[in-house]
């Protein structure tokens, strides 16, 4: 392999990757160290900490789906605008006009399996007992990670903007009606009552925050589509990060008992 | 003095069994030495075998534990050891009792001579003889013997004196003075001595230094805490900033025309996407009534739809269905439609007013303000 020869010996080669190829134990493990999206994972694993009769693969499975999320999602963005004139008519195009439309089912289909895989991995994590210090703190981050997700599947959905869309997220926040104190129907919404002036109403509580107006409009389309595109997906990638981390520093992936 | 290394406890142990065994015969130059506190140690034995002759009180044995005392440097359990196996030795000779017990409070037993020769037949006869605790000649006996009733851990230079009180009493010599150098030298170590620098800032606080420390360390208190306090406000603001001044929403007052535009017995639906609610002329407990039904279902918060064949708000979302009063009768939802405050404004319109609700529920569809009367 002269060319392979060549190449690995070349200038540009050597300057990317500083190591010789990673046939032994050490340049294996520089490898491992000097690569940036291998040096979140551990240098060397246990055997039993990768099968999959003990993981799942499940937090493996959701963050591949966290990427397919991604990629299809900014794609989905070149022909999406948020207004109440077109965000309709380009869901609908996107099916029927764009090539690729496909696209969008993917980043739907991804949307609810990736909710699923969330579940079943905290479901893995909590019958193998994986939740138990020293990794108490990742379990926390995780949840966090899980309500992220639950919060990009519920901004998500106003989007394509049918009927379906404006009433659940109608439905959906009435909830936010009933937060304690931020709430204007929730309990202890009195406590915020400065000079006999009312602080928490409907035109400033929780849900009017979260909508952006009184009910689902264009506001809150607006709203959720910076929430789903830019501001949730920024706080997971960085929750994943730290989540990824964790796994390493407290003790890599858990044995089985 | 010998090149510095650590020295093992038992490493003392042996140099100080070989010394006191053969008398000056140790090879110092060949101990190792520790740095540190274990220096003392080493000081000690040379000092031993070496300055013996050059000081007057002729107690070579217990030398290592006085000297070290004398020195006013702090006895290590190394110190002790030593000085116990010196003196344990001796004591088998029958040499310098007197130091012997003068440097061990315990060993008051070692004040008779044992005529053992071999060190162990002396630490035996020594252990049958004495009347304090065994003395073994494992190292934790020996070191809780030669520290007497006295707390085991570091004590502060405050409690030192005490101690040593305590000691003197425990050991009830009749030698006074030695006992008292040797008991300060035998209670646990005290406190070091705080750092000359510290000592010198005390006399002069005010030196340029301590001044920029202080500067340097408000400057930084300061500056944190603008930093939180500015981010504080900034996220009070980034909350402040989600909820608009001016919201591009209808207005929540508004005139929908005379009363003769609505007919009884006509429910008006022509105002539910701009302004969400239903002007309905109907009978109401045997009143005749014009009022505005909220378009918000009780359940959830779907718009219902007016069905006029059925005669009946259908909710599409649930279920729910209301009478054309708006009260519910089918259905998830859990009470009747709302009202708004309906008026005649000053022109003869109807005016409605969505900042003000009347719950049925709470007995408020009386309050004239939630109806006109036809």
């Amino acid at each position: 392999m002269a060319i392979g020869e060549t190449i690995r010996n070349s200038q540009i080669w050597k300057s990317i990757f500083r190591h010789p190829m990673p046939l032994d134990r050490r340049n294996r493990i520089v490898v491992m160290l000097t690569n940036f999206f291998l040096h979140l994972h551990p240098v060397s694993i246990k055997k039993q900490g990768i099968a999959l009769s003990f993981t799942w693969c499940m937090g493996g499975v959701t963050f591949f789906l966290f990427l397919v999320e991604t990629v299809t999602g900014v794609l989905l963005m070149f022909y999406y605008r948020p207004t109440l004139e077109w965000a309709y008519n380009d869901i609908l195009a996107l099916r029927d006009v764009t090539s690729l439309g496909i696209l969008r089912e993917l980043h739907r289909w991804g949307a609810h399996a990736m909710v699923i895989t969330t579940w079943l991995h905290m479901y893995r994590v909590f019958l193998t007992g994986s939740y138990k210090p020293p990794r108490e703190f990742n379990w926390v981050i995780g949840v966090i990670l899980l309500l992220l997700t639950l919060l990009l599947s519920f901004t998500g959905y106003l989007l394509p903007w049918d009927q379906l869309a404006i009433w659940a997220i109608t439905v959906g926040s009435n909830m936010a009606r009933a937060t304690p104190i931020l709430g204007y129907e929730g309990p202890g919404q009195q406590l915020l009552t400065i000079g006999g002036i009312d602080m928490i109403t409907d035109g400033s509580d929780a849900r009017f925050g979260l909508l952006g107006a009184r009910f689902v409009g264009e506001e809150t389309l607006n709203r959720f589509y910076v929430l789903h595109c830019i501001a949730i997906p920024l706080a997971t990638s960085l929750l994943l990060a730290i989540h990824f981390w964790r796994v390493r520093k407290d003790g890599g992936i858990s044995g089985p008992l | 003095m010998a090149e510095k290394k650590k020295m093992s406890v038992a490493e003392i142990l042996a140099a100080a069994r070989a010394k006191s065994d053969g008398g000056a015969a140790a090879p110092s130059a060949s101990e190792p030495q520790a740095p540190s506190e274990r220096q003392a140690v080493a000081e000690a034995e040379e000092s031993a075998h070496v300055e013996v002759e050059a000081k007057p009180k002729a107690k070579p044995a217990a030398k290592p534990a006085a000297a070290t005392a004398a020195g006013g440097a702090r006895p290590s359990v190394a110190d002790i050891l030593a000085a116990a196996r010196a003196k344990k030795a001796e004591g088998g000779e029958g040499a310098a009792v007197e130091a012997a017990a003068a440097v061990k409070p315990k060993p008051a037993a070692a004040e008779k001579p044992k005529p053992a020769a071999k060190p162990a037949a002396t630490a035996k006869a020594a252990a049958a003889s004495a009347p304090k605790t065994g003395v073994q000649r494992d190292t934790g006996s020996i070191l809780a013997a030669a520290r007497g009733g006295a707390k085991p851990g570091p004590v502060s230079k405050a409690e030192a004196p005490e101690l040593a009180a305590k000691l003197q009493a425990a050991a009830a010599k009749p030698k006074a003075a030695p006992v008292e150098k040797v008991a300060v030298a035998r209670t646990a170590p005290a406190m070091p001595s705080r750092p000359a620098k510290t000592a010198a800032k005390k006399e002069g606080e005010e030196d340029r230094r301590g001044f920029l420390e202080i500067a340097m360390g408000s400057f930084m208190a300061m500056g944190f805490t603008a930093l939180s306090v500015t981010g504080g406000l900034f996220t009070l603001g980034l909350a402040r900033f989600m909820f608009p001044n001016v919201l591009a929403e209808p207005p929540s007052r508004f005139k929908v025309g005379f009363k003769e535009g609505f007919p009884a017995g006509k429910v008006e639906t022509k105002f539910v996407p701009q302004y969400g609610v239903w002007v309905v002329n109907a009978d109401f407990q045997g009143q005749q009534q014009i009022y505005a039904l909220k378009t918000v279902c009780t359940h959830l918060g779907c718009t219902p739809n007016w069905l006029e064949a059925e005669q009946k708000f259908k909710c599409p979302c649930h279920g729910s269905g209301f009478y054309k009063d708006g009260v519910n009768f089918e259905g998830p939802a859990p009470r009747p439609l709302e009202r708004y405050a309906i008026r005649i404004s000053d022109d003869g319109q109807l005016e409605i007013d969505k900042s003000k609700a009347f719950q049925e529920e709470l007995g408020q569809w009386a309050d004239p303000d939630s109806y006109v009367t036809v």
